[in-house]
């Protein structure tokens, strides 16, 4: 405990220094400013950022990739609640509530109740993850090559079924996403794989073509013409119009505790993210709320619990990440490349070879909230102006950023022309009903499964039961199995013929994306 | 990103028959793992104790083929009938063309005219917008281009490359 204590300590010695405080500074803001328009998403922002970093210290590039994460869940929800637009799917269901809160006047206290959910979210996700993580390491040092590789197909399996939409879509994209990651030489053999001769394809294709092909490109093909200028006629916040009244704040403090707690169950299950948690959240308070026929009329807690859901889900999120190197969703595994990139191997070892970086972004956690919290309290009158920025002057500049970016990776221009193919048929996969999001757990995780894949196999001269030998990685074998089947048995029972109005009334109110 | 459910709620919009679309969408990720696998084999599978780099994504292919075939044999639960919306084909071919335009002219003319294009072109897509707005905005966007990129970070690409 001591020990916990000290390296937190050390921990504000890092994030504490001018240039990373500045990098986590520009990420929180850049997160909020892009957490508020209308249109814009995470992924497509952390990887156009991404090349950026390239020439950065490791501790800078991550604080500030972080820092957009989660800076991006204040300003999202500022756009929920006044707009009524699910600018970014993890606070979609804020609207619900947020919304009406809005059209009776009341639009600064949901503001201001969401601040605070979300700080308290966030805060209860951070103290989890400095307890939780070293525990989790300490398991971890313990796993050979056939547990790695066990618990990332348990890690994948669940990233791809437990995600929006189909689960066998989900399964599809996450082994497009592994093939994808494959192009290129073979690590231990030097053999070219799937280049067809192409130069540029040997050295394989670019995490930054592939997070931009498909959450850059694919969506913007997606979302234009279908975005349109929200209303902001009569919405007027000012800093004092925030202030909850006491009995607000009684209303509030359960439900964020409940959501709180919910969000950081989520985080702990690959595949759950905030978006899964901020739904489960919404619909248990509707539940367990003494007065259920106030939600969908501003209901506080119908803000409150969703928002600091997310939020404690968001930080929560990092744990596997960076303690086992299992990204549970397309954002972790975009940062998780971001690590691989700046030469870091991702996994147990990271808190005792790179304690700067562990300690020094759970400090930065610390650091930004406070920061996103004094940006967004009085500063909301900027916030909302910023809301009425159309989108049809937002993606043109969006796409030339993509561009940019992704020419800067390489300093050519095979890389542009890849990430628009991948955008194009990104988009034709999209509307055939796959969610992009595997994509990028199968493209990051891929080349490392393989790699353990290959090892494992190579440990045990070929003898296939090294996989479920050890009891560890027995057990992960057996939950993958217990989740293929759970997928069986549910889909056999939604294909029960129902009434398809209440199909579609059993749905959210909107029609959201994954980030 | 979003749409009003009234939209959805209406049923699949460009969907031509109720089964078209999941043969689409398994007959291509089973055609795409039969290529994956065919492709592998040529890489040397190597044996279990010393595999080789074809092996790894033969099985990934296999397993695509199987998935592939499982989604064109399953039905779609009626959540599932939820995007494509109608084809927006001016908006899609503004926002490719832009890219090349990127693509062409940064090539042979530099950033300067390349950013120009590729923003210009790509915000004739929306429909609300005029050619005016996007002309300011794209040469916004290349003052911005010249600033930051070509002064402030040293971008490799020249803001232009002479005739």
């Amino acid at each position: 405990m001591d020990n916990t204590f000290a390296n937190l300590v050390h921990g504000f010695g890092i994030a504490l220094q001018p240039h990373n405080f500045l990098f986590s500074l520009v990420g929180v803001l850049i997160g909020n400013l892009i957490g508020v328009l209308p249109g814009m998403g995470i992924m497509a922002t952390i990887s156009i950022l991404l090349p950026l970093t390239f020439g950065m210290p490791p501790v800078a590039a991550i604080l500030m990739l972080a820092g957009i994460y989660y800076g991006a869940q204040y300003g999202g929800a500022i756009c929920s609640i006044l707009l009524n637009l699910p600018c970014h799917p993890s606070h979609a269901v804020t609207c619900l509530d947020g919304y009406p809160m809005t059209r009776q006047g009341r639009g600064g206290v949901a503001l201001g109740i969401t601040m605070l959910a979300a700080f308290f979210g966030a805060a209860f996700g951070i103290v989890q993850m400095i307890l939780f993580a070293p525990f989790l390491v300490q398991i971890a040092f313990k796993f050979g090559p056939a547990e790695i590789c066990t618990l990332m197909l348990l890690g994948l399996l669940a990233g791809a079924t437990l995600a929006r939409g189909s689960a066998l879509k989900g399964v599809a994209m996450t082994l497009v996403g592994i093939v994808l990651g494959s192009v290129g030489s073979d690590l231990d053999t030097g053999t070219s794989r799937f280049t067809f001769g192409s130069m540029s394809l040997y050295n394989g294709i670019d995490l930054v073509a592939v997070a931009l092909g498909f959450f850059g490109i694919a969506e913007f093909l997606k979302s234009i013409n279908t975005i349109s200028v929200g209303d902001l006629s009569g919405v007027k916040v000012r800093m004092r119009d925030m202030r909850p009244s006491r009995a607000d704040l009684r209303e509030a403090a359960m439900p964020i505790l409940r959501g709180t707690l919910v969000g950081s169950l989520c985080s702990l299950i690959p595949g759950t993210g905030p978006t899964i948690a901020s739904f489960i959240a919404y619909a248990a308070e509707k539940r367990v709320s003494r007065n259920p026929d106030k939600f969908g009329r501003g209901a506080i807690g119908g803000v409150a619990s969703p928002e600091a859901s997310t939020h404690s889900s968001v930080q929560g999120d990092f744990v596997p990440t960076m303690s086992l190197g299992i990204p549970g969703d397309a954002v972790m595994a975009l940062i998780l490349g971001a690590l691989i990139i700046q030469g870091i191997t991702p996994g147990p070892q990271l808190m005792t070879e790179h304690p700067d970086m562990f300690w020094g972004l759970i400090a930065s956690f610390w650091i930004g909230n406070i920061l996103l919290v004094l940006l967004n309290v009085p500063l909301i009158g900027v916030w909302v102006k910023l809301l009425r920025i159309p989108f049809r002057f937002l993606y043109p500049c969006a796409l030339f950023f993509i561009c940019v970016g992704v020419y800067s990776t390489n300093n050519e221009m095979a890389g542009v022309i890849q990430t628009l193919v991948i955008g194009v048929v990104g988009y034709g996969l999209m509307r055939l009903g796959f969610h992009p999001a595997p994509v990028l757990l199968g493209f990051v995780l891929g080349p490392r499964l393989e790699e353990n894949f290959r090892r494992a196999l190579m440990l045990s001269r070929g003898d296939l039961a090294t996989f479920v030998d050890s009891p560890i990685s027995a057990t992960f074998v057996g939950l993958a199995v217990v989740l293929v089947g759970a997928q069986i048995y549910l889909a056999r029972k939604a294909r029960v013929p129902q009434d398809p109005a209440r199909a579609v009334a059993a749905r959210p109110a909107v029609v959201l994306e994954e980030p | 990103m979003f749409r009003p459910a009234s939209k959805s709620a209406g049923g699949p919009v460009s969907v031509p028959g109720p089964h078209a679309r999941r043969y689409a969408a398994g007959g291509l990720m089973a055609l795409f793992g039969l290529a994956v696998v065919l492709e592998a084999r040529t890489f040397g599978l190597g044996s279990l104790a010393r595999v080789g780099p074809g092996l790894f994504p033969m099985i990934v292919g296999g397993a695509l083929v199987l998935v592939g075939a499982l989604i064109a044999l399953t039905p779609e639960a009626g959540s599932e009938h939820e995007e494509a919306g109608r084809p927006d084909w001016r908006g899609w071919a503004c926002i490719v063309l832009g890219i090349l335009a990127f693509v062409v002219l940064g090539e042979h003319l530099g950033l300067g005219p390349a950013t120009f294009a590729c923003v210009f072109v790509s915000a004739l897509g929306d429909r609300q917008g005029n050619p005016r707005a996007a002309l300011l905005l794209a040469l916004a966007m290349t003052a911005v281009a010249g600033i930051v990129f070509t002064l402030a970070l040293k971008f490799q690409m020249p803001f232009w490359r002479g005739w």
